[in-house]
């Protein structure tokens, strides 16, 4: 080991310790939540032995191998129709190279969301200050890039969209949560009292987000999601569920349609996607998805655009694969209802207006999974070392991405475009 | 119904709460998701209580399920880790400076997981390598480099001048 390495192991075992404050765990209550999933398991075989062929051909669609095209769901066409794999350049080939994005000064920097055309990118830079908790936040326009600077600490830019308007939010001084928008280079409050974070923008410029009862770090937290109808608007409650219900709403369709990801109480665990449509009086619990084994018991927002949701569906199992618990990739159609398991593994992510997914798809392969096949991403020329990172932004037409590549001793902004 | 199996349960689990909290800080870094943590360790230790008599090593048995449990949350982009960012949980040790553990845990929580998750097990936990690939169900040739490449990144993150490595000849 690198006398440095000693260093750093060294300064690592003073991290160990007991968290402050009580403790909140709840013995009665795990015996209670394990008795309750062993029963609904045992429900659940029952139905499964019966059901499982018709199950399985009920999964539709995405599930043909690698390049090839899978068969339609002849039993219940979708009545919603699926943008043909046509765009200004062609049909969608999957052919994509990946590039590394300008970052003025330093170059160690992530992007962290984009827009549905894929011209606008938002990010920022690898934390300085004394306490490495400062954020330099950065806009690319294609290849131009702008520095933008929020007040306070932990900076982040969520969203942008066609024109530009990103969202983000920051801690300030007294620790509060701020929510900003930044329209021309300029940053702008958005408005309201309590603390707030913004989570996404639509081209109407709505925004969405949460308000936050306590600030995220502190015991019994709380928030509770909320939409501002522009950046000079305050934010309004998102009605919920029921009383107990909590979450953040964290994407906006162009058609002004809301998604959030909910739970109901926090020690509850299983999240849920919650739909707000327009003129709609109250909001859509949808239901957790079929996934191979079974029914999902919990699933995990990613995003929305174009009428699909996307998100990872989990399935609890007896026996802990090695893995992990089971994770599916599933887009859900807001105009059917439907929910598809695309083929193949997906660690996070995010998606697009065709309900394509794209995110790491094993352990060092960042890839895009449609609903016919599955493509992987390539590295940078010259890319050295580990191939971990995250994509955050996917263009509505596949053609462009975002994210982060990182390996030992870099982190760096990166965008494929594909044919 | 609370049997005597109940009873040895509760026990277990109580004699090895401060082990299970100080794992799952070590490994999130925050207070209440570490709880979150243990809290769905124990839910699964009693799903399969009936028959853990079996499991020869219990300890390294719960460890192996609390770390994995971290490892797939983190995996699926929980919307709830971290999401703001928020201020890591700061507390004043006398010796130490909440600063300095301000800034390693921040550091900490940038390191990708099964990095971080072997770091914690092997410099916090005092863990052999053999028995961290066990844990992690991975190779003990692939702990090693996981180690590497986890104190190059916190040497990163880090940026101290006097452990910047190839960091501060970049800029």
């Amino acid at each position: 080991m690198r006398t440095d390495d000693e260093h750093v192991a060294d300064r690592l075992r003073w991290l160990d310790d007991e968290p402050a404050g009580p403790s909140r765990i709840d013995l009665p209550g795990a015996m209670r939540e394990a008795r309750r999933r062993r029963r609904n398991r045992r429900v659940a075989a029952a139905g499964a032995a019966a059901l499982g062929v018709l199950a399985m051909a009920a999964l539709p669609a995405a599930l043909g191998g690698d390049g090839r095209a899978a068969p339609a769901p002849a039993a219940s066409p979708s009545p919603s129709t699926p943008l043909p794999e046509l765009g200004p350049n062609g049909p969608w080939q999957g052919v994509c190279r990946a590039e590394l994005l300008p970052v003025p000064g330093d170059p160690q920097a992530a992007v962290t969301g984009g827009d549905p055309d894929g011209r606008w990118l938002v990010g920022r830079r690898a934390p300085q200050g004394q306490s490495r908790m400062d954020f330099g936040l950065l806009i690319w326009e294609g290849d131009r890039v702008r520095e933008v600077e929020l007040p306070g600490s932990m900076q982040k830019l969520t969203d942008v969209n066609r024109a530009g308007l990103a969202v983000g939010s920051s801690v300030g001084a007294g620790r509060e949560l701020r929510a900003w928008v930044v329209r021309n280079g300029e940053v702008i409050g958005l408005p309201g009292e309590t603390p707030r974070g913004a989570m996404a923008v639509n081209d109407a410029g709505r925004i969405v987000g949460y308000r936050s009862l306590r600030a995220p770090w502190e015991p019994g937290a709380k928030q509770l999601p909320v939409v501002w109808d522009s950046y000079q608007s305050r934010p309004v409650d998102l009605p919920l569920p029921g009383p107990q219900w909590e979450g953040t709403a964290i994407g906006i369709d162009e058609d002004g349609t809301i998604l959030g990801t909910m739970s109901e109480g926090h020690r509850e665990q299983s999240t849920r996607a919650v739909v707000w449509r327009p003129g709609a009086a109250r909001p859509e619990v949808l239901p957790l998805p079929q996934v191979p084994g079974g029914k999902a018991s919990q699933f995990l927002s990613l995003s929305l655009a174009g009428g699909w949701v996307t998100g990872l569906a989990e399935r609890y199992t007896e026996v802990i694969p090695r893995s992990g618990a089971y994770m599916y990739p599933v887009r859900i159609d807001l105009r059917t209802g439907q929910a598809d398991v695309l083929k193949g593994a997906l660690w996070s992510g995010t998606g697009n207006g065709r309900g394509w997914m794209a995110g790491w798809v094993s352990d060092d392969v960042p890839g895009v999974i449609t609903d016919t096949r599955s493509v992987k991403l390539p590295m940078p020329d010259g890319w050295r070392g580990e191939r971990q990172g995250a994509v955050t932004s996917f263009s509505d037409d596949g053609r462009v991405l975002g994210g982060k590549l990182e390996s030992d001793d870099q982190v760096r902004p990166v965008r494929w475009t594909c044919r | 119904m609370p049997d005597a199996s109940d009873q040895e349960y509760v026990e277990y689990v109580t004699a090895r709460l401060p082990a299970l909290r100080r794992l799952a800080y070590g490994l999130c870094g925050d207070r209440d998701l570490a709880d979150d943590l243990v809290q769905e360790t124990a839910t699964r230790l009693y799903q399969r209580w009936a028959r853990i008599a079996e499991v020869e090593q219990l300890d390294a048995y719960v460890r192996t399920v609390l770390v994995r449990h971290f490892l797939d949350t983190r995996r699926r982009g929980w919307w709830r880790v971290r999401l703001f960012g928020g201020p890591p949980d700061v507390r004043f040790t006398e010796d130490r400076g909440v600063e300095e553990q301000t800034v390693l845990r921040d550091a900490l929580a940038e390191v990708p997981p099964r990095q971080r998750a072997v770091l914690v097990l092997r410099f916090l936990h005092d863990l052999p390598v053999e028995e961290v690939a066990r844990t992690l169900g991975c190779s003990p040739g692939t702990v090693k480099s996981q180690t590497s490449h986890g104190l190059a990144a916190m040497r990163r993150l880090l940026g101290d001048r006097e452990l910047a490595g190839r960091t501060g000849e970049e800029r």
